[in-house]
């Protein structure tokens, strides 16, 4: 073994490593192991990008833009319009009918636009049929994977498969030798499904309920959490924005619609000026509600500086500029971490003329803010050598600006506030400021943390505008009904839908908060279903994952724009988009074509792939804009990245040399061990990495083993690609599983529990046919 | 001439007659192109789809990328303050702004680059006193002379010096084409300084409100006591739908804010409104509202304490284009009001939420100040009165390091420069500078495509002979005249396909060209390329010709013939300095 060999290997393995652990993203990995091959001289700087040229990479991108084609010609929804109206409502038909529906449009479609094209559908045959969405979007994933499998361009795997064979100088694979086996799998998939599978397949809902609404609010638990409130006529509410009114923040309620007499209910926005008489439909705790409504017996008292009581020894106040070098500028004070920094309270902020004094965490400081500040002297003294500030007063003589504005609430021996911590007490949301200092035996604690007790008598020192204060302390006026009106939820404007994540949607990995979500779809997000049960708090700090589904209520109109933008998929009738259907005959034209200049032997496939994929284009049955959405890149950019790994195994003789010494072991076991070794290899690195890549890094193995042992190469290939997409076991192995997750309301057990026996299903009849139709 | 030479030259002439029209996207005609080169089997299947893995396709992805990483650590705007700081009056103002642009530029792309300046130099213009018009056009302009300064200043370097490789006559260095550019940086400062003030239109920007011509659109109309809309909300009053009137504010009642859509409306409140005077006077009539003829619009009507008036520009890249104001339900999704727009040199009122955005394009937005910052953190606008912070700003030196490392690698031949290219991207990725989705979204797909799919033109037309049969009967017309001459020839033909079309295309099919023509009178093709190369990335003369120029077009408030009248002097200068020293730098 060479040195060139050994590092080859141990490249190799510290890829493999990093593809198994996820420790980098899968792409990332692979371009690193691209820039290593480079510089170690294994391929020169051509050959290592000429994988962009590959006809692997070519026949994807290009069937990536035919599926665009077909999916914006509506030739997909018009397949699956069809189902309910064929076949009814019995589960067992609608199994075996979704399955060959998915497995044929996925046949010459991308496996993932094929599930998701097909997701509201499916959610809407579910409701009509009274199933629950889980017992189809599985069997919807699961056949569309199959699918793939029973075309050569079907899936990249196969796609991959061919491509080597042909840079190996033999023949490749056809467009239609995939199919009989791939037709034989698809057949035993739906075989599988509609027996034992659907004994395996969860339910979800408990019974069907009396509408599509109520079954939704069961689903998700919503009906504890719903409730209404009414705005007295004289109310501190009346004529108050919602922003003002700040009830999320205060009592941790959100407000899904508003009823007002005389008027359409209404998703409110935060300029929503609320009015006597409204009545709020709110989402939330009861409880929490409850407990927070008995706050309203405080007093307060408008308070100046000289009276407060003189300070714990070693506490004082400070006031900073906050210098534009400093590394707080564009951060809020919570973003900052800053009480936990520098343990410190900010009671005000001053910013030119103006003193701010509310919501204060949430304030953006800027270049030449002067922040007033309570904390231990210590802690002071410490921010009189951080850059982040300079320093212009110590002492309570900085508490000047704030003149005017300090008060402080009394807490009577009565109040529910006793006894609750200062965190808890809610107090500071609700009135929108910080508590600065508790008054207590005529010491001024200054500083407190959120975990001090409040007692009886306790004074606690505010900056504020009283008056707003009050305002707000009376909030406690409202009225709560826990009965609501199903209307309230669902009528003839208003509704409630789930919503899946788009493949490749923008929102993955951004949280609600940034999304601005009501405010730019007008709706309401009421809950998020992830890993098989529902969450509704935090939401607006929650990060959006592949295969969230959500559950959104606002008027139709907006809910059908939901179903327009291309990062969500609206599981109902209101997720199928117009169409270009008057296209459909081109685009499957173009389909044909291409189908037809392969089996006439008149182009090779990724030739004939790109004819079409310019007509598709040229016809303007997608727009290039739509083109580019509908590629996946990562599949692209990893398989081009992969490619020259297994030009470099097989160039060094790594991979004739890993072979001689497996060879040795399961070599007198005969071919068909090595046919499953093989299988099982490919199915096993599948379920970590996507098959494409996995067939890349395989290929020369398998290839070497064949010349070395006189195997029939083709049964090979053939063995390892259809393994590589046997991808059931977990939601990550395929991302058509991930994206049916939130939408069946799978977890990941569920994957296992069905996935695996399939997979046994799968490989069993692989090893079984492959040798039938490619003599080993 | 062989049938397939004549394949090619249909194909050729289609593509550049599409290109032209402007009727499809660029990225498309190529896409087609190919398609129908592979067809009709004019290319190999491997030469048809070597575009995707030519090193120029790859470099010029792999460039978009690190721009992007350059981009979020603010880099870019720093070195545009100090640009602002240091210039003093109009010509410090010139040399510093086209110095600095002339430097980004020369390693980050074009585009990115005068979108960051395009703002700074807005408010440059602002606290000198110099109107802007006299600055963005050659910021627009100096950014395409940094362009030429390096190899990976812009795609066509890459292009055409990959297009010479292949065609065995060696790829460019890094610094290459330093000499000619810091040249033709000289004589275009020069020529500005001199000269700019004539050609420069003044367009002082007075008052927006005027700019916009708003005052015929915007008036103050008051409810009768008989009014129909009495009682109604502005919602139910359909004004919108019905007549494209917009209530802007409903004034002496407090301070409702922005576009009161659930205000209640009673008799004696007076309405600020935005429609045509037409559908305004038919409202009079059917609406019993009474229109206040002395009006006069001013900003400050616009604009109270926090409600302010402010002009975006659509950025390259953004995900507004082609959509309209409705499709995007602009008004709601952002919480802003467009009032007018300014597109080509012209201000459209009419029908605004039915036009569809294009790059370049600048809204006049009214908005509440929190929605504006929001705003200036989308990257699908450039809000022209400020930049944003970057959040990533302690992270420049390490970009700035691992950008001159990629340069330095490759100016020193230590690896090609798609190698250290490609290194600089993985290093911007495990840093964490960039995630890998920002890396994907940063690659322009529409260029990248553009250029795959039009080089196999090129191989095309040398493979078949047509690029042979053109340079035959342009030998015969001008070989006689000598190499220069035929430079020249070159040059201008260059330069003027890339003020028509795309400059990509303009080199990839001259560029075979070229190549025969200098086979055929037994001169080195080198000097005709380094021509190609400055022509097509020097587009001057029109605001279509090159990105920059479409950017800059409205927030300038241009008209098309600004851009003949300075640039096709200027272009003229290029194309005869460039005639005179590319022959002295590469020999013939």
């Amino acid at each position: 073994m060479t040195w060139q060999i050994a590092f080859l290997i141990l490249l190799l393995v510290a890829m493999a490593y990093l593809f198994l652990t996820a420790k980098l993203p899968v792409d990332l990995t692979a371009f690193l192991g691209l820039a290593v091959l480079i510089l170690g001289g294994y391929v020169g700087p051509t050959e290592a990008f000429s994988g962009f040229a590959s006809p692997a990479v070519i026949t994807m991108l290009a069937i990536f833009i035919i599926s665009a084609a077909l999916l914006y010609t509506g030739v997909a929804d018009l397949v699956a319009s069809q189902v309910y109206t064929l076949v009814g409502s019995r589960e067992i038909p609608l199994i075996i009918t979704l399955m060959l529906v998915s497995g044929v449009l996925s046949a010459f479609m991308n496996n993932i636009a094929a599930t998701a094209v097909l997701m509201p559908a499916v959610a809407a045959i579910a409701r009509r049929a009274r199933l629950s969405a889980s017992r189809l979007m599985m069997p919807l994933a699961f056949g569309s994977i199959l699918g793939g499998t029973t075309t050569m361009v079907g899936t990249p795997p196969n796609i991959v498969a061919a491509t080597i064979l042909s840079e190996q100088g033999l023949e490749p694979f056809g467009l239609f030798e995939f199919t009989p086996i791939g037709a034989l799998l698809l057949a035993a998939g739906v075989l599988f499904m509609i027996t034992l599978g659907r004994r395996l397949l969860p339910d979800r809902q408990a019974g069907p309920g009396e509408t599509e609404t109520s079954d939704l609010t069961h689903i998700y638990h919503l009906e504890e959490r719903l409730f209404s409130i009414r705005i007295p006529n004289e109310s501190a509410l009346d004529m108050v924005t919602l922003a003002e009114a700040n009830l999320s923040g205060a009592l941790g309620i959100q407000v899904v619609s508003v009823l007002r007499q005389g008027a359409r209910n209404f998703v409110p926005t935060a300029e929503t000026v609320l009015k006597g008489g409204d009545v709020l439909l709110v989402e939330g705790r009861l409880s929490d509600l409850e407990d927070i409504m008995r706050v309203g017996d405080i007093e307060l008292r408008p308070t100046t500086t000289r009276q407060i009581p003189r300070p714990m020894r070693g506490f004082t106040a400070i006031r900073a500029e906050v210098p534009a070098t400093s590394g707080l500028v564009g951060k809020s004070p919570r973003d900052a971490q800053f009480r936990e920094r520098y343990h410190v309270v900010i009671v005000g902020v001053e910013r030119g003329e103006r003193t701010l004094r509310e919501g204060l965490a949430s304030q953006t400081l800027q270049a030449g803010d002067r922040i007033v500040a309570l904390g231990a002297r210590s802690e002071l003294q410490k921010m009189q050598s951080d850059p982040d500030f300079r320093v212009e007063t110590l002492g309570l003589a900085s508490l000047r600006s704030l003149e005017g504005h300090l008060s402080v609430i009394r807490v009577p021996s009565g109040s529910s506030l006793v006894g609750s911590t200062v965190g808890a007490s809610r107090l500071g949301e609700l009135v929108g400021v910080t508590i600065g200092a508790i008054i207590r035996d005529d010491v001024t604690r200054m500083a407190v943390s959120p975990d001090e007790v409040i007692e009886a008598g306790d004074g606690l020192l505010v900056a504020c505008d009283p008056a707003r204060v009050e305002h707000l302390v009376r909030i406690g006026d409202i009225q709560v009904d826990t009965r609501i009106d199903q209307a309230a939820l669902e009528s003839e404007d208003f509704g409630i839908v789930e919503v899946a994540l788009a493949p490749r949607s923008a929102v993955v990995g951004k949280r609600l908060r940034d999304l601005e979500f009501r405010r730019r779809h007008g709706l309401q997000l009421l809950a998020v279903w992830r890993d098989g049960r529902s969450i509704y708090t935090g939401l607006p700090d929650l990060v959006f994952r592949l295969g969230d589904a959500l559950l959104v209520q606002g008027p139709w109109e907006r809910i059908r724009l939901l179903g327009s933008n291309p990062d969500f998929v609206v599981l109902s009738a209101e997720g199928l988009r117009p169409r270009r259907h008057r296209k459909a005959p081109l685009a499957l034209g173009a389909l044909l074509l291409m189908v037809a200049l392969v089996v006439f032997g008149i182009q090779p496939i990724h030739v004939a792939a790109f004819i079409s994929a310019s007509l598709v284009l040229l016809f303007r049955t997608v727009t290039m804009e739509e083109a580019y959405r509908a590629i996946e890149w990562r599949t692209i950019f990893l398989v081009a990245a992969v490619l020259p790994v297994g030009f470099a195994m097989e160039r060094t003789g790594a991979a004739h040399l890993l072979v001689q010494h497996v060879r040795d072991m399961i070599g007198p076991l005969g071919h068909y061990a090595i046919l499953v070794a093989l299988v099982l290899l490919a199915s096993l690195l599948s379920q970590a990495l996507d098959g494409a890549p996995a067939v890349v890094l395989l290929a020369p193995v398998a290839l070497e083993t064949a010349a070395q042992l006189g195997m029939n190469p083709y049964a090979a290939m053939m063995g390892v690609s259809l393994a590589a997409s046997a991808a059931f076991m977990t939601p990550f192995s395929h991302k058509a599983n991930l994206l049916v997750m939130g939408a069946g309301g799978y977890r990941s057990v569920d994957y296992a529990r069905v996935g695996t026996p399939l997979t046994i299903v799968v490989l069993g009849i692989v090893v079984a046919l492959v040798p039938v139709f490619f003599p080993i | 001439m062989t049938v397939q030479a004549i394949m090619v030259l249909a194909i050729l002439i289609g593509t550049i007659a599409l290109f032209v029209s402007e009727k499809y996207p660029l990225d498309m005609v190529a896409m087609i192109g190919l398609g129908a080169l592979l067809a009709l089997r004019l290319v190999t299947p491997q030469e048809g789809f070597s575009g995707f893995s030519n090193p120029a396709t790859l470099t010029v992805a792999a460039m978009f990328i690190l721009s992007a990483g350059l981009q979020k650590t603010g880099a870019t705007a720093a070195v545009g303050r100090v640009m602002v700081r240091y210039s003093k009056d109009h010509y410090t103002a010139l040399v510093m702004v086209m110095g600095t642009i002339t430097v980004m530029s020369a390693f980050v792309n074009n585009t990115a680059a005068v979108a960051v300046f395009i703002p700074l130099v807005t408010i440059l213009a602002n606290r000198r006193r110099v109107s802007a018009s006299k600055l963005l056009i050659p910021l627009s302009y100096a950014s395409q002379f940094g362009g030429v300064c390096t190899l990976i200043g812009t795609s066509t370097n890459l292009l055409v010096s990959s297009i010479s490789e292949q065609a065995g006559y060696g790829s460019f260095s890094m610094f290459e084409f330093s000499r000619m550019g810091l040249i033709l940086f000289v004589a275009g400062v020069v020529f500005f300084l001199v000269f700019g003030r004539w050609l420069l239109p003044d367009r002082k920007v007075s008052e927006l409100a005027s700019t916009y011509n708003l005052g015929e659109y915007v008036t103050e109309m008051r409810v009768r006591r008989n009014s129909p809309l009495v009682g109604k909300t502005v919602l139910e009053s359909r004004l919108g739908e019905e007549h494209d009137v917009t209530v802007l504010r409903v004034l002496h009642i407090g301070d409702p804010g922005w576009a009161p859509l659930r205000q209640v409306l009673e008799p004696d409140h007076v309405l600020l409104v935005r429609g045509e005077i037409s559908e305004l006077i038919l409202l009079r009539d059917s609406m019993g509202l009474e229109l206040n003829v002395d009006f006069k619009l001013r900003d400050e009507t616009l604009q109270t304490e926090d409600l302010r008036l402010v002009q975006a520009l659509v950025a390259p890249g953004s995900e507004l284009i082609g959509h309209t104001l409705k499709e995007l339900d602009f008004r709601n999704r952002y919480k802003a009001l467009v009032l007018a727009m300014q597109r080509r040199g012209e201000t459209i009122h009419e029908q605004l939420s039915s036009v569809a955005l294009s790059i370049g394009d600048v809204i006049l937005v009214q908005a509440h100040e929190a929605e504006i910052r929001a705003l200036r953190r989308n990257s699908d606008f450039i809000v022209l009165d400020e930049v944003p912070g970057t959040a990533l700003r302690h992270r420049a030196p390490l970009v700035i390091g691992i950008l001159v490392a990629v340069v330095g690698l490759a100016a020193f031949n230590v690896f090609p420069i798609l190698v250290t290219a490609l290194l600089g991207c993985i290093a911007l990725l495990l840093t964490r500078v960039l995630r890998l989705d920002e890396a994907y979204h940063a690659i322009n797909w529409q260029v990248i495509f553009l250029l795959a799919g039009i080089l196999p033109l090129g191989i095309a037309m040398q493979t078949s002979g047509a690029a042979g049969f053109i340079a035959e009967r342009a030998v015969g017309v001008v070989g006689d005249m000598g190499p220069v001459a035929v430079l020249a020839v070159i040059y201008l033909m260059t330069s003027v396909m890339t003020d028509t079309m795309s400059n990509a295309a303009a080199a990839v099919l001259l560029a075979p060209i070229a190549i025969s023509t200098a086979e055929q009178i037994g001169v080195d093709p080198r000097p005709f390329l380094m021509a190609i190369t400055f022509a097509a990335s020097t587009g001057f003369s029109t605001p279509v010709g090159y990105q920059t120029n479409t950017m800059i077009y409205n927030a300038g408030g241009y008209k098309y013939t600004d851009f003949l009248r300075t640039g096709v002097p200027l272009s003229i200068v290029f194309w005869i300095l460039s005639t005179i020293f590319i022959p002295r730098l590469w020999s013939f």
